[in-house]
């Protein structure tokens, strides 16, 4: 592979991990509710770090740096999807709310009141 | 080029640890002082002490939160 | 009124400050007195007079031995400190709010857990022994090994963490470090010179270059496996609730 077609993966998977991460940002400002939070920022902790990550394993080339970095992507996208996992259920299971208009019930529930909110 | 990233994260640094001691919430200050800890390791490793930032990411994100939280979680929440 | 006072007081302790800031040498200037004497001295002999090609590592256990010496009994000092107020964890009695209240962690989050800890000990213990040529060392390996712990527990809830660290293996765990000074520091003594020598005479070059070395790793392994294991009896003793604790023991 030569060393253009180095640079241009290289600033392409930048460029991807750069935009997840400004969609990220924006999405966890703008979102109503913790649920729909959690769906950027999980995004933008496993595509863009990784992207950006995957970027810099193109400059470094083979080294020993690079088996660092797969390891490091390895527990990216392990520990960022889990966490992401466990800050939902856990909110689920303490019966956050979903954002929803008033009055309308999130999803069909089973006799039970606290996702009415009273 | 150098300097701008340390600008950055010496402003930010600033933030974090002026929104520690504006915030009311506790558990929220907790999350945002890791946050402070976890500026504070790469301005280490930006001065070129690696050993530092390695104890402030590990202790100062990782272990003061924890003991911060269960704290928090056995006294009360809110300030005043 | 006395809001005025405050103020006054702090504007010229203000003032005092900046002068005093200006009367000092320009920061990063070579010619400070930092630089002349000191860091040239570690820099040039740190490796053949401290024994250790990291230089952080040479000063925190060589040229500052006291200091670190003394970081590791107040550290201990803190466990001593919280134990007192808040006692041990009960076998078999103690709880945390988290297993009470029925919730279990999800499949995904214990298998990632238990997949994870095993990495992350992996990793300090590479920090732990790689200390002397590499950036980290005793005290940061042992703060993420009571990460990694703090994780286990969280996931897993506090009595298969007990049972997995049982008392009678974290008490003698804990005090390792500053067991280890001494030991290194009273050899010294013993050799006929001064407390945390690590350099012992009266032996061919080689022998001392290796009991050096075996003394620094042993302070070492100590600062880590002892910080780490701190941690952990503090969260411990922090975490946990006895719910049943007016009930007389079941045997």
């Amino acid at each position: 592979m030569g060393s253009v077609a180095k640079d241009v993966l290289t600033v392409i998977f930048g460029l991807t991990g750069v935009l997840f991460f400004i969609g990220g940002t924006v999405g966890l400002l703008r979102c109503p509710d913790l649920y729909s939070r959690l769906h950027p920022a999980t995004k933008c902790d496993t595509v863009g770090s990784c992207s950006i990550t995957i970027a810099l394993a193109l400059q470094i080339g083979l080294d020993i740096a690079l088996f660092k970095i797969m390891v490091v992507i390895l527990l990216l996208l392990v520990t960022s999807a889990s966490s992401g996992h466990a800050i939902g259920r856990s909110a689920f299971k303490t019966g956050v709310m979903p954002w929803h208009k008033k009055g309308v019930v999130p999803w069909p529930l089973k006799g039970e009141d606290r996702w009415t909110g009273r | 080029m150098d300097w701008t990233l340390n600008l950055l994260l010496l402003m930010l640094l600033l933030a974090t640890a002026i929104s520690v001691i504006r915030i009311k919430d506790l558990l929220a200050a907790a999350v945002v002082f890791s946050a402070y800890s976890l500026v504070m390791a790469i301005l280490w490793t930006q001065l070129r002490a690696p050993d530092l930032a390695l104890t402030e990411a590990a202790v100062g994100a990782g272990v003061t939160t924890v003991l911060f939280i269960i704290t928090i979680y056995r006294t009360v929440r809110k300030e005043d | 009124m006395r809001k005025a006072i405050v103020v006054l007081a702090l504007v010229g302790i203000g003032v005092m400050l900046i002068y005093a800031v200006g009367e000092m040498p320009p920061m990063g200037d070579s010619g400070n007195p930092d630089k002349v004497h000191i860091a040239p001295r570690y820099l040039e002999h740190g490796e053949e007079e401290a024994g250790a090609s990291n230089v952080i590592t040479a000063v925190i256990l060589n040229y500052r031995g006291y200091d670190t010496m003394g970081e590791v009994a107040v550290i201990f000092c803190a466990l001593c400190a919280v134990v007192a107020i808040l006692n041990r964890e009960k076998p078999g009695l103690s709880r945390t709010s988290m297993d009470v209240s029925g919730v279990k962690a999800s499949v995904v989050v214990r298998t990632t857990i238990r997949f994870l800890v095993p990495v992350i000990i992996f990793f300090a213990v590479y920090i732990i022994l790689h200390g002397e040529s590499t950036p980290g060392g005793g005290f940061q390996g042992g703060a993420i090994i009571g990460a990694s712990i703090i994780l286990f527990t969280l996931a897993f809830g506090l009595p298969e963490s007990t049972r997995k660290l049982p008392l009678r293996f974290r008490i003698p765990l804990e005090s390792f470090a500053v067991i280890a000074f001494l030991a290194a520091g009273f050899t010294g003594i013993v050799f006929g010179v001064h407390f945390l020598t690590y350099l012992m005479p009266g032996l061919s070059e080689y022998a001392a270059e290796t009991i050096r070395h075996i003394m620094m790793m042993v302070i070492e392994i100590g600062i880590g496996f002892a910080g780490g294991i701190i941690f952990t009896s503090i969260m411990f003793a922090m975490i946990r609730e006895d719910q049943c604790e007016l009930q007389p023991d079941s045997p």
